[in-house]
């Protein structure tokens, strides 16, 4: 099915415009081009309106609007009537078309009064040759449009490219996977599942009609599915929480994507702070140290002259033998009282006894100023071979203060940093939300826990019914008057065992696909191929996408990548279902950079060969890229213009517009 | 054998110098006597700044001196007078007293000089460091 041409008439900017969709030999793309503003969103709504009778991406300025072309408004006299139409002209393989027309009266009392809406009028016309026309209207007319795309999966076919960023955040594993089941029309199947069932429960209790054996067999059963049934609803409830709570975790993930984590900056500061005031301490002390050089040495640096010029004063002197030679006079002593040699332990003989008592003699008589001199030689000898080392020392303590300084500085910076990253965020809202999170995540845990007794549970009860149907089947086999009874639920069962087992295993086959598919898509438009490793879609239908270190990062990728995530899936999902109806995207690269552009056109023009596509493209995202791969195959090309006064658009050239 | 003094003195115009060198300085700060003592003594024989003392006030008892800081004290006088001057210990230590009188202003005055006294004060002593060494 495609689009032939659409008509819109008085609504919202759209005063009369007409567009055709020709069909061309192998590629079913139309390019529609506009500034922002132009009514591409509108178009989209258009459509919407048409076939649903509610608009969708509305702009909050349009919001405030009517419906209803505001020139027109402006041009009707008091008390006109003004119609705003619709008209979808919708065709198939064979050539039979169907005309869609929605209308609506506006009543415009005066012509600065809000105009009054009147009721809706939707008529379907099926034009099938051979076959006089068709008009359907009520529900022969909403039939029509389920045929073409229901309501329920519309967002899968016209949407909004703005609004793709957001597309896993709406659609969870249960809708996704309602969607697929809707779009591959497995709703037939389901039906004759809960028929089979409801003929089989129905024979069953029939034939407990005389037995009473039987009849207990059957209560029991009756019970046994009471409680399954009961398990299976209590699941679905679990599973609906945990999905319900997955979505808000993703929401507020998505919240606190941007935010700090307060906690953890808090956490940190803290700590910064506290080993800054250690790293201060330390610097402190060495600073401190540091003085303690600069004073000492100041006095044997300063005085340096004055120390050298005494040591040599007392080397003249002692050259002149006005000094002894410097020896330890306590040491003398005690040689001379114990009259051995301390130095080779040996007694003194006489020559060396007459030398050491000459030596101390000598000492003795030393003047005042000799002993003096004596005195300070030793210290003076010590200050000057210190204040050599004035520069290591010096240079040393230095290095580890300016350690220190920058240890203290990368965590002032840090402390800063902390302390803006903290200043532009609420933090109230932030710890609310992190606060949420954690709710949600144990509303989580608490119902995944839930859930796996809840299966054990089911699988045993089910186990416990098949015995009982078992038990069930040997009692009326005993009766040969049930023999055609027995043949009969028998059948119903085997028929209902297989229905559900064909719609397990075609979801499963469906899944598969689609996964196959999307990941295709997705690793043919995205251009960091290293980046990620692999797309799955697990049995719930809830999508994943994994990185190279085998991370789960869907919730972290760009926008720009999860929009071309959720094209790949919806381009998937189109192609596996065979739904042959046509896609409508309004700015479908808003969020795509121009690495992704050349590969998302590319993608898009090989699907136009099964499919129509139709992209409402601003002038910014029809770059030449993408026009090096649209423009010379697009089956039609047309510029949307607004007229003076912004309330007019005219369908024209592209160049035009 | 000469009695030797039992405390240094500092002219009693220098007390209040001293007081806020150790109380206002950073690098001063909880510094024992005779350190403040022994650095103005050496900043005024560097600069020979050496000034007779008016009115005497004591400021360290010689018992806190350690070898070497007395060793400091000799090692001026000598070069200041003569070895001789050894020979009257009273006359060492006003030698030393003199000095510490002229250097205290001098510290001050560094002190007051613009910028980082510990800077200025460590790239003095680095240059006195390469110039001898």
């Amino acid at each position: 099915m495609r689009i032939d041409s659409i008509r819109l008439c008085n609504f919202r900017q759209h005063q009369d415009t007409f567009i055709e969709f020709p069909k061309a030999q192998e590629f079913d793309i139309h390019i529609m081009v506009g500034r922002n503003g132009s009514g591409k969103t509108n178009l989209l709504s258009a459509i919407n309106w048409c076939f649903y009778g509610k608009e969708t991406s509305v702009s909050e300025e349009s919001e405030k609007l009517p419906l209803v072309n505001v020139i027109s408004l402006k041009e009707a006299n008091d008390k006109t009537r003004l119609d705003v139409a619709v008209i979808i002209i919708v065709s198939n393989e064979d050539g039979e078309k169907i005309e869609f027309k929605r209308s609506q009266k506006f009543f415009a009392e005066h012509r600065t009064a809000k105009p009054i809406p009147g009721d809706q009028e939707f008529i379907v016309t099926a034009f099938i040759r051979g076959h006089n026309d068709q008009v359907l209207k009520g529900e022969r007319a909403t039939q029509k449009v389920r045929n073409f795309v229901p309501e329920r999966i519309r967002e899968f076919f016209f949407f909004d490219g703005e609004r793709l960023d957001t597309y896993f955040m709406n659609a969870t594993g249960t809708k996704i996977r309602q969607a697929v089941k809707d779009i591959s029309q497995l709703d037939l199947l389901e039906t004759l599942e809960r028929r089979l069932d409801e003929i089989h429960r129905e024979m069953r209790r029939a034939s407990s009609d005389h037995n009473p054996k039987i009849k207990e067999l059957n209560d029991k059963i009756i019970m046994r599915e009471q409680i399954i049934e009961a398990l299976q609803a209590g699941i679905r409830k679990s599973n609906s929480q945990i999905e319900n709570a997955e979505e808000q975790l993703e929401v507020l993930e998505k919240k606190l994507r941007d935010m700090p984590d307060v906690a953890v900056l808090e956490n940190e500061r803290e700590k910064r702070v506290q080993q800054k005031k250690n790293k201060e301490a330390l610097r402190d002390n060495k600073i401190i140290e540091k003085h303690n050089i600069l004073i000492e040495y100041a006095r044997l640096l300063f005085l340096r002259k004055a120390i050298d010029s005494s040591l040599d004063l007392i080397r003249g002197k002692r050259e002149t033998k006005e000094l002894p030679p410097p020896i330890d006079t306590k040491l003398l002593q005690d040689i001379i009282n114990e009259q051995i040699c301390y130095i080779c332990g040996r007694p003194l003989d006489e020559e060396c006894k007459n030398y050491v008592c000459n030596l101390g003699e000598n000492i003795k008589q030393t003047s005042f100023i000799g002993q003096q001199l004596m005195v300070i030689e030793n210290p003076l000898h010590r200050l000057r071979d210190k204040s050599g080392e004035f520069d290591k020392k010096n240079s040393e303590i230095t290095i580890v203060i300016a350690e220190y300084e920058q240890e203290i500085t990368a965590h002032e910076k840090r402390i800063n940093a902390i302390d803006q990253e903290l200043a532009s965020f609420s933090l109230e809202e932030v710890r609310s939300l992190q606060k949420q999170r954690k709710d949600f995540e144990t509303i989580r845990n608490q119902q995944r826990e839930k859930l796996g007794g809840q299966k054990r549970d089911l699988q045993s009860a089910i186990l416990g019914k098949e015995d009982l149907e078992k038990k069930h089947k040997l009692e009326l086999d005993k009766q040969e008057k049930e023999k055609k009874r027995v043949q009969a639920i028998s059948f119903c069962k085997r028929a209902h065992d297989i229905v559900v087992s064909t719609n397990a295993s075609i979801m499963e086959q469906i899944r598969s696909k689609i996964e196959e598919r999307t990941k295709e898509f997705f690793f043919d438009l995205v251009w960091k191929k290293e980046t990620f490793k692999n797309v799955t879609i697990d049995k719930q239908f809830k999508l994943h996408l994994v990185d190279r270190f085998e991370f789960e990062c869907l919730g972290s990728i760009s926008a720009a990548e999860r929009e071309l995530m959720a094209l790949s899936f919806t381009l998937a999902l189109h192609l596996v279902s065979g739904f042959d109806s046509p896609l409508v995207v309004d700015t479908p690269l808003s969020r795509v950079s121009d690495d992704n552009r050349a590969n998302f056109a590319r993608v898009l023009k090989d699907v136009s060969r099964q499919k129509q596509i139709i992209l409402l493209f601003t002038f910014d995202e029809y770059s030449d890229e993408v026009q090096s791969h649209l423009e010379t195959i697009s089956a039609s090309r047309l510029g949307l213009e607004v007229l003076p006064g912004e309330r007019i658009t005219k369908i024209g050239d592209i160049c035009n517009a | 054998m000469p009695e030797k003094p039992d405390r240094l003195y500092i002219d009693q115009s220098d007390v209040q110098r001293f007081d806020d060198l150790e109380k206002n300085v950073r690098m001063f700060e909880k510094r024992q006597k005779k350190e403040l003592f022994l650095t103005a003594m050496a900043i005024g024989w560097k600069n020979e700044a050496r000034i007779p003392m008016g009115k005497r006030q004591e400021f360290v008892r010689m018992e806190y001196l350690r070898p070497e800081d007395e060793a400091l004290i000799y090692a001026v006088a000598i070069s200041a007078e003569s070895v001789d001057v050894l020979a009257d210990p009273l006359k060492v230590m006003q030698i030393a007293e003199e000095y510490a009188h002229g250097g205290i202003p001098l510290l001050i005055a560094k002190i007051n000089q613009p910028g980082s006294f510990e800077k200025n004060f460590e790239k003095e002593l680095l240059d006195n460091f390469n110039e001898l060494f």
